[in-house]
């Protein structure tokens, strides 16, 4: 099979995927782009938004849509980092004889809902932290990797924040997209209600296996990038840092600390995926600004100026982009002038 | 593969070459700019400095126009050849075409390839068709980019039929001024000299015929601008008044510092407003410390100190042509004093007169010196009297005495030894004087009844009135700070009035 062939299947494949997604999740269209995205890139993704928007019924569907294995967790403080990762337990054999087995935890699954993964302990929280990143999980001096692909879809409350734990950083920084689950508009409640109300509802076929899902997302590795379109990621996640010598003034203001290398790995990797979806065999600037926010919204810690003018870190990456735009376009303009 | 590298470059090519014109006409319309500035600048450096004895106009005119036409073909070359790098050209593409950079990935990975050597590529080729006979997959990388290069050239294909289409005509900076220095240029150079009066010529040119009747604008200008200098001495006596009129600025400032109308008490008790405007005034005279009046030199000054220094001035410059004028002129100013005033020294006035017009400038001289130590010796009486009687018995024979002295040096003077105020103020009986001025000071009493004893009252006394206008001055500066504070906002709205309220009771 030929590129175009590949490139022609992954983006039919995307097609479908999507649609049946689109079959039972009304709306939300940038939050299924962002999470297909993020899955055929290989990264996770943190899904932030009130109760009932639909973040499980989602991450549900799109484990029914695919040939792969599924795992949820439902986070509460009493949860164990063993109940994530598994443990060893004793069994007795036919013989008599008694040796530690080892019972793997939800973890070892495709797909990986971990819902309401604030209200859990930061140390059951750091259990998927290796997993997240290393696709393995040690358990009794024994790394154990997790099945291909692996992807973890965690969602969380940002109302009710009692009795919850904060992700740590180090966490979060392993998610590549943070997406954040807004409240539907007036048509789109009218067909959420039509099609959860009726006795008819709809079904979803599965259209991807896990050799297709690897094998797009190692097509996704292969989309060049030309070198000003790199930069100008590079140059995004630099001026997120305040002390980074052309770092724009609101990021010296509102920021306290920048987003790290994993910022622009996620970039660049969910704007290869949206290239391939747009039919192109290029990333382009377009691409890298499109997958800015939510790579950047969960990375970028403000300080108190921020919080005191009621300032979010989306109103600051909006800003930090526009004055990246700005300057992108002048070098445009100085070469043809 | 239907497209391949070379496609990519002619497509580049094609960019770059409409990419050069479009520089070129921007550094056409700079250097026109440039070089009209400059050739208006020559021209007009020629009307200035009378080039043309050594280079004739025409000669100018060619040189100017030279420069103009020169610049504009200098800025479109130089702007025209700079190289375009095939990535810029199709990053200029990609944007003006939306090709979502197609085509600046497609020459990063793709012309690349298009660089080896024909020998290379089939060395590679055979080693690609070695390694799929071994099983050896080929590079996805290089692969995908031969696939990105077929999207790349396919999309621009039929937008580049039009390059024009490339880079929109945009006008520079220099292009919306050139009508400046064009129209300076042709005013110059193609524009006819205008007539001036054949008077004005020969005085711009004196001891040199001029065979043209005419002379250019700037010519004429330049002229009219020697013409009034040459008018300065008809004029002298308005520009003597223009530079008397700091000095009379000088004088009414030291009149605002001396009247002390308002310092008086039963004044500034009633109309405290009229106090804080007058002082308000003196703080913004203060704050011109450039300006501030020569109060010591007022006092200094006297009639005679005035008169005997010209009268020296006029003694060091003897002999020269000047000299009758100005001792006539003295001379009269005296005996308009003299008139005035009454004066002892009007006799001499005449007389010296009387010897200039007869044209013995020494005997003129002479008189002049005696009138003045006449003069001397009545203001010497005048300032002893006032020294020792506090010129307060004497005033009305010393105003006759002292003649023509101004309103301010008098009732300024007569307060720096406890002297009258005002008009009525220092005559009449004692009693009748007293606490018309806040300098004055007395006991005055009442016998009660038929036995010895007296109600006595004590009124202003000089030393702590003193005190109080020292107290007055120091509140003053305070004050003048808190408002500053006030209007700086670094007091709180709400204490402006409390603390408004508490200075006002120290004034009171």
């Amino acid at each position: 099979m030929n590129r175009e062939s590949r490139v022609e299947a992954f983006t039919s494949a995307y097609s479908a995927l999507r649609g049946e997604l689109e079959k039972v999740i009304v709306g939300h269209a940038d939050i299924i782009s962002g999470v297909l995205n993020a899955m055929l890139a290989g990264g996770h993704v943190l899904l932030e938004g009130a109760p009932g928007l639909g973040k499980t019924l989602l991450v549900r569907t799109l484990a029914e849509s695919l040939h792969l294995s599924f795992a949820r967790i439902q986070f509460t403080p009493d949860l164990m980092p063993s109940d994530i990762v598994g443990t060893n337990i004793m069994v007795e054999d036919e013989k008599g004889g008694r040796h530690f087995q080892f019972q793997s935890g939800p973890i070892f699954a495709n797909i990986l809902l971990a819902d309401e993964v604030n209200r859990a302990t930061p140390k059951t929280q750091s259990a998927l932290l290796e997993g997240m990143q290393e696709k393995a999980v040690t358990v009794g001096g024994h790394s154990r990797p997790l099945p291909r692909p692996f992807f973890v879809l965690a969602t969380q409350n940002p109302i009710e924040m009692e009795g919850t734990y904060p992700l740590p950083e180090a966490q979060l920084d392993r998610f590549m997209f943070k997406l954040k689950v807004g409240y539907p508009q007036v048509e789109e409640l009218n067909a959420i209600i039509d099609r959860t109300t009726q006795t008819h509802l709809p079904t979803v076929e599965r259209v991807m296996d896990e050799a297709q899902v690897m094998d797009a997302q190692s097509l996704v590795r292969e989309v060049p990038i030309a070198s000003h379109v790199r930069d100008y990621a590079t140059r995004i996640v630099m001026s997120t840092h305040p002390q980074w010598g052309e770092a724009p003034e609101v990021t010296r203001r509102y920021v306290r600390f920048g987003a790290s290398p994993r910022a622009a790995q996620s970039m660049v990797l969910g704007a290869k995926v949206r290239a391939l979806t747009s039919g192109r065999y290029n990333v382009s600037v377009e691409d890298i600004r499109a997958m800015a926010m939510p790579s950047l919204r969960h990375r970028v810690l403000l300080n108190f100026a921020a919080e005191s003018e009621s300032l979010d870190s989306d109103a600051v990456i909006d800003r930090i982009l526009a004055t990246v735009e700005a300057r992108e376009g002048k070098g445009v303009e100085q070469a043809a002038a | 593969m239907a497209a391949s590298p070379p496609e990519l470059q002619r497509l580049l090519d094609r960019v770059a070459r409409e990419v050069r014109w479009r520089r070129a006409e921007r550094g056409a319309w700079r250097g026109a700019f440039w070089g009209a500035v400059i050739a208006a600048a020559l021209l007009a450096l020629q009307a200035w400095t009378r080039l043309e004895e050594a280079v004739t106009s025409e000669g100018v005119r060619g040189l100017a126009l030279a420069v103009l036409l020169t610049a504009t073909l200098l800025g479109a070359v130089v702007l025209g050849l700079r190289k375009v790098s095939p990535l810029a050209a199709a990053r200029i593409a990609d944007r003006t075409w939306g090709l979502h950079d197609r085509l600046a990935t497609a020459v990063e990975y793709s012309l690349p390839l298009a660089g080896h050597t024909q020998g290379e590529a089939q060395g590679e080729a055979q080693g690609e068709a070695q390694g799929e006979a071994q099983g050896e997959a080929p590079d996805p990388q290089q692969t995908m980019a031969q696939a990105q290069l077929a999207d790349a050239i396919a999309s621009a294909a039929p937008l580049a039929e039009d390059p024009r289409r490339i880079l929109p005509r945009a006008l520079p900076r220099e292009a919306r001024w050139i009508l400046l220095p064009l129209g300076v240029f042709c005013a110059l150079s193609f524009l006819p000299p205008l007539p001036v009066p054949a008077a004005l010529m020969q005085a711009a040119a004196p001891g040199k015929a001029r065979d043209e009747r005419t002379v250019s604008l700037v010519d004429r200008v330049k002229l009219l601008g020697e013409d009034l200098l040459r008018r300065q001495p008809t004029v002298a006596p308005e520009v003597q008044r223009a530079q008397e009129q700091p000095q009379q600025q000088a004088q009414n400032e030291a009149a605002e510092f001396k009247d002390k109308a308002l310092s008086r008490k039963d004044v500034s008790n009633v109309d405290f407003a009229s106090f804080a405007k007058k002082g308000d005034e003196r703080l913004k005279l203060l704050e011109r410390a450039d300006k501030l009046p020569d109060l010591q030199s007022d006092f200094a000054s006297s009639q005679y100190r005035t008169m005997a220094k010209r009268a020296q001035e006029l003694a060091a410059a003897k002999g020269g042509p000047m000299n009758s004028n100005r001792l006539n002129q003295v001379l009269r100013e005296m005996e308009k004093m003299g008139r005035k005033n009454n004066a002892e020294w009007s006799d001499e006035v005449s007389q010296a007169m009387q010897n200039l017009e007869d044209g013995d400038a020494e005997g003129a001289m002479q008189g002049l010196q005696q009138a003045l130590g006449k003069m001397q010796r009545a203001e010497d009486k005048q300032m002893a009297s006032r020294m020792l009687q506090g010129g307060r018995d004497n005033g009305q024979g010393d105003r006759s005495a002292s003649g023509g002295e101004s309103g301010d040096q008098q009732r300024f003077g007569s307060e720096g030894g406890y002297a009258e105020k005002g008009s009525g103020g220092g005559q009449g009986t004692p009693t009748a004087r007293l606490r018309s001025t806040p300098y004055d000071a007395a006991i005055s009493g009442a016998r009660k009844g038929r036995g010895n004893s007296m109600d006595t009252q004590m009124s202003n006394r000089p030393g702590s009135f003193g005190a109080q206008l020292q107290f007055r001055g120091e509140v003053g500066q305070y004050r003048r700070q808190m408002e500053d504070a006030i209007a700086r906002e670094q007091v709180p709205r709400d204490y402006h009035n409390q603390i408004r309220d508490y200075f006002k009771s120290l004034q009171e």
